[in-house]
């Protein structure tokens, strides 16, 4: 499609703020870059189940930011003599076995878990892109000597590995953090450093390393930018995979500490009563899988709209 | 201006070692156009590369002005020797806009007045104030290609390695681009090599061709020389006759210098 | 004598969310078992007319057509298998570059071998002796060796070679090539023609040759058509091409470098609007 001449095309019309958005020619850098941005949100507004992976992430937030406000209970006010609730207009959810509102325990333990995955993705997704980028552009030993390091880390399962850390560390949210990350970085290298070889041979590489760029210039300016896509798609898709190896780590323990709500430690405690009052341990099990849902489905979206063979035609 | 003496360029090792260019040496006059023309395998594109120090595993002489190159390039010489290549989709950076693309060379030589500077490279190939901030892919490819001499003008280089620039385009803005180039040629007084695998474009830009055939050249000629069809090498007598078109003669009497099998 | 394809009107248009794309605006022609060639710049729709012929184009593309007529027949039919019938068996075409064409995991006889005993009940053994008989009608010299080998170890032109004789083998009455030689060097190129030549005059078949290159087209075929954003701007016998009317076809002549032409500013090609909605 990309041959097609411009002469042929009828473009959509558009008003004010959606044309100058729209617009071919941007006057300015700043046109050019939220141009492009909506452009991308048209694309991905497209896909309904994107959006719908959206909703949820934006439900997630909303639900931590708000926490204090939209709960209807404290998360850690036992009150035993509603122990094992079912589900009823008083508790929406049922309670635990020591009275506390199931639902005001999942509304705050959603802090937790965006706490983790945004620690995890902070961490873990930049040392990968370094050490890729890096490994990539410079090959030779270098290469050699990074990647051999990077497969040691990708030799052990991950939760096994996070597990050995956790039990290295102490356990305690911020430990299982670490140690998850730690687990995390290794595909991100692997895919900066597949993206940076293929990107390494483009002419533009050379044009630039004919003006006299350095390596630093090089894989900043002009390797990162392009790598951040397939990142993105990947960390997105992680996100699903971190939640769980976090709320494993829970459910073994070593993770959040009681009396933190963090959904993995809810299934482990609510495991004892699973037969009669399934509603404990389900309940935050559901959560997880929701948002582990809805991150899938928003990774999968981003991919359809990143991507740059799609873009730019 | 340009003496290349005795190149030698090698890909691979021991066995498996492929002489790309073997003992080549020319001359290329202050201000003149100099054309390589040879078809796949022949060479000229890894020599164009060890002009402009991309390719540094090379042996033999090579000086511009009188100072003999080292494989290892310094700035000042990026200010004076700049390179357009061939495709235009792949020489842009697809995330950055024009502005970025030109502003990039000014930031790395530290030349100031970036603005001035990028409007006028704009001015310079033909393109309008309203492309600076368009990204590569609301480019067509005359267009694209263009940003591309603006970007190895704006350093004012004083030769200009061309690599097959118009390869990638349509014939009619083939024909713009060239007029581009001819036109900046003259007003700036540039000294140009351009490598093309199309004889009439290499005849129509250059006064001096060399023709290359498995990385040796096989024949120097004048532009003269080779309007009057009268080359010495019948390889070179081979290559013109096949670009001339289609000739049922022509294609029986092809003769074993680097044919298919 | 019915002609071997008539195209009357033929529209395609690509509708995606952003735009709408016509590529074919009303094209007709019609030839008999010569040498046809199209030429156009890109985005002129050259190769999406070709592809509508057989089939090709996919959703968002639509096609619209007054007829489609292959030797009398329609191709625009809602069943599949009919299709499949007139593709590879009567009609086949042959693309630009081999490297996508070929299957890069089976060798390059068994891939022939595979075109043949699809249109033609026929034995493996059979199959085999067939292929190296087309491979030497490729010109193709040592055929039993060149059978063994795998597509990334064959030079472009050998691979284009071979995609004819893929594409010849089930003896087919039209061939279409799509810029069959534009990835090849001049004198590869010009080999690759002469086969084509050959084996078309041999056959009694017809050829529609895609191209960019005027010339090239101008001194192979016998007829030319020039084609301009989805539109035909004329339609000449190849010898005569010197004499086009059209300014579209001059203005593309005009611009061409040519080595005997001295040097100085070629003339540009002004587009004129009119092209894009008027008749020729």
């Amino acid at each position: 499609m990309k041959s097609l001449s411009l002469n042929n095309r009828v473009t959509g019309q558009g008003h004010g703020l959606r044309q100058w958005l729209l617009s071919n020619a941007p006057r300015s850098r700043r046109q050019a870059r939220l141009g492009r941005a909506y452009q991308a949100w048209l694309t991905f507004s497209q896909n309904r189940l994107a959006m719908i992976g959206l909703g949820i992430i934006i439900l997630l937030v909303a639900a931590a930011a708000l926490a204090p406000l939209i709960a209807p209970y404290p998360p850690n006010a036992p009150n035993l003599s509603v122990r094992l609730a079912p589900m009823s207009a008083a508790h929406w959810l049922g309670t635990d076995e020591l009275g506390r509102d199931i639902l005001s325990r999942i509304i705050f333990g959603s802090r937790l878990t965006l706490y983790v995955i945004v620690l995890v993705a902070i961490i873990a997704a930049p040392v990968g892109l370094l050490i890729g980028t890096v490994a990539g552009y410079a090959g030779g030993w270098l290469d050699m000597v990074l990647m051999r390091g990077t497969d040691i880390f990708l030799a052990f399962p991950k939760l096994i590995l996070a597990l050995a850390f956790v039990a290295a560390l102490g356990p305690g949210i911020e430990n299982a953090i670490i140690a998850i990350a730690i687990t995390a970085w290794p595909p991100y290298a692997r895919i900066a450093r597949a993206e940076t070889i293929t990107i390494r041979k483009a002419d533009f590489i050379k044009a630039a390393r004919l003006q006299g760029a350095g390596p630093t210039r090089l894989v900043w300016g002009h390797v990162v930018p392009l790598c951040l896509s397939s990142l993105i798609v990947r960390v997105t898709l992680d996100m699903a995979g971190i939640i769980l190896t976090a709320a494993g780590l829970g459910f073994l323990g070593l993770g959040a500490q009681p009396p933190l709500p963090e959904w993995g430690a809810m299934i482990s405690s609510g495991r004892k009563f699973m037969l009669d009052q399934w509603w404990v341990a389900a309940m935050p099990g559901i959560a997880i899988f929701v948002v582990s849902l809805g991150f899938n489905l928003l990774g999968d979206g981003l991919r359809d709209v990143l991507d740059p063979k799609a873009e730019g035609r | 201006m340009i003496t290349v003496s005795g190149l030698d360029v090698s890909f691979g090792r021991g066995s498996l070692a492929v002489r790309a260019v073997q003992d080549v040496s020319f001359e290329v006059e202050a201000g003149s156009v100099y054309g390589i023309v040879g078809e796949s395998g022949s060479g000229k594109s890894t020599v164009l590369n060890v002009l402009s120090g991309l390719n540094r595993h090379w042996s033999g002489t090579v000086t511009i002005d009188g100072n003999r190159l080292t494989p290892q390039r310094d700035r000042a010489f990026h200010k004076k020797v700049q390179m357009v290549f061939q495709d235009p989709y792949g020489s842009l950076h697809p995330r950055h806009t024009v502005d970025r693309i030109l502003s990039e060379p000014i930031a790395i030589h530290q030349l100031g007045q970036a603005e001035t500077r990028i409007l006028k490279a704009l001015e310079d190939v033909g393109l309008g104030h309203e492309f600076r901030f368009r990204y590569p892919h609301q480019l067509s490819g005359g267009q694209r290609q263009r940003v591309a001499v603006a970007r190895a003008l704006i350093l004012e280089p004083r030769i200009l390695l061309l690599d097959e620039p118009t390869s990638a385009l349509d014939v009619s803005v083939q024909a713009e681009v060239l007029n581009l180039l001819t036109d900046l040629h003259q007003r700036r007084n540039l000294t140009y090599i351009l490598v093309s695998h199309d004889l009439a474009v290499v005849a129509h830009m250059c006064r001096r061709i060399a023709v290359m055939n498995r990385g040796v050249i096989i024949e120097e000629l004048s532009v003269g020389t080779l309007r009057d069809h009268n080359p010495e090498h019948p390889y070179t007598r081979q290559l013109l006759k096949a670009s001339i078109g289609y000739d049922r003669e022509a294609a029986e009497a092809l003769e074993e210098f680097n044919l298919d099998e | 004598m019915t002609a071997l394809l008539d195209v009357k009107n033929l529209r395609v248009t690509f509708e995606t969310r952003k735009e709408t794309i016509k590529a074919v605006r009303g094209v007709s022609f019609a030839m008999g078992r010569e040498k046809l060639g199209i030429v156009g710049e890109s985005g002129s729709g050259k190769s999406v007319t070709c592809r509508a012929l057989l089939g090709l184009v996919r959703p968002p593309g639509t096609v619209t057509a007054d007829h489609l007529l292959f030797d009398g027949v329609e191709l625009r039919q809602s069943d599949p298998r009919h299709l499949q019938a007139i593709r590879g068996r009567r009609i086949s075409m042959v693309m630009q570059d081999p490297k996508y064409s070929l299957n890069p995991v089976m060798t390059v006889g068994e891939q022939i071998a595979e075109a043949y005993r699809i249109h033609a009940r026929a034995s493996r053994s059979e199959a085999r002796r067939k292929t190296i008989e087309m491979l030497e009608a490729v010109r193709i010299r040592r055929p039993e060796q060149v059978y063994d080998t795998y597509p990334h170890e064959v030079s472009g032109g050998m691979g284009q070679r071979i995609m004819i004789a893929m594409m010849l083998i089930p003896g087919p009455d039209l061939l279409i090539a799509d810029e069959p030689t534009s990835a090849l060097d001049v004198t590869v190129q010009l080999q690759l023609l002469a086969i084509m030549d050959d084996l078309v005059q041999q056959r009694g078949m017809g050829l529609i040759f895609i191209s960019h290159d005027l010339n090239l087209v101008a001194s192979f075929c016998d007829r030319i058509i020039i084609m301009y954003a989805g539109r035909i701007m004329e339609t000449c016998p190849a010898s005569e091409l010197h004499r086009a009317r059209h300014p579209y076809t001059r203005g593309l002549l005009n611009c061409l470098p040519q080595i005997d032409t001295p040097p100085g500013a070629l003339p540009v090609l002004k587009r004129d609007p009119a092209w894009q909605d008027g008749t020729p």
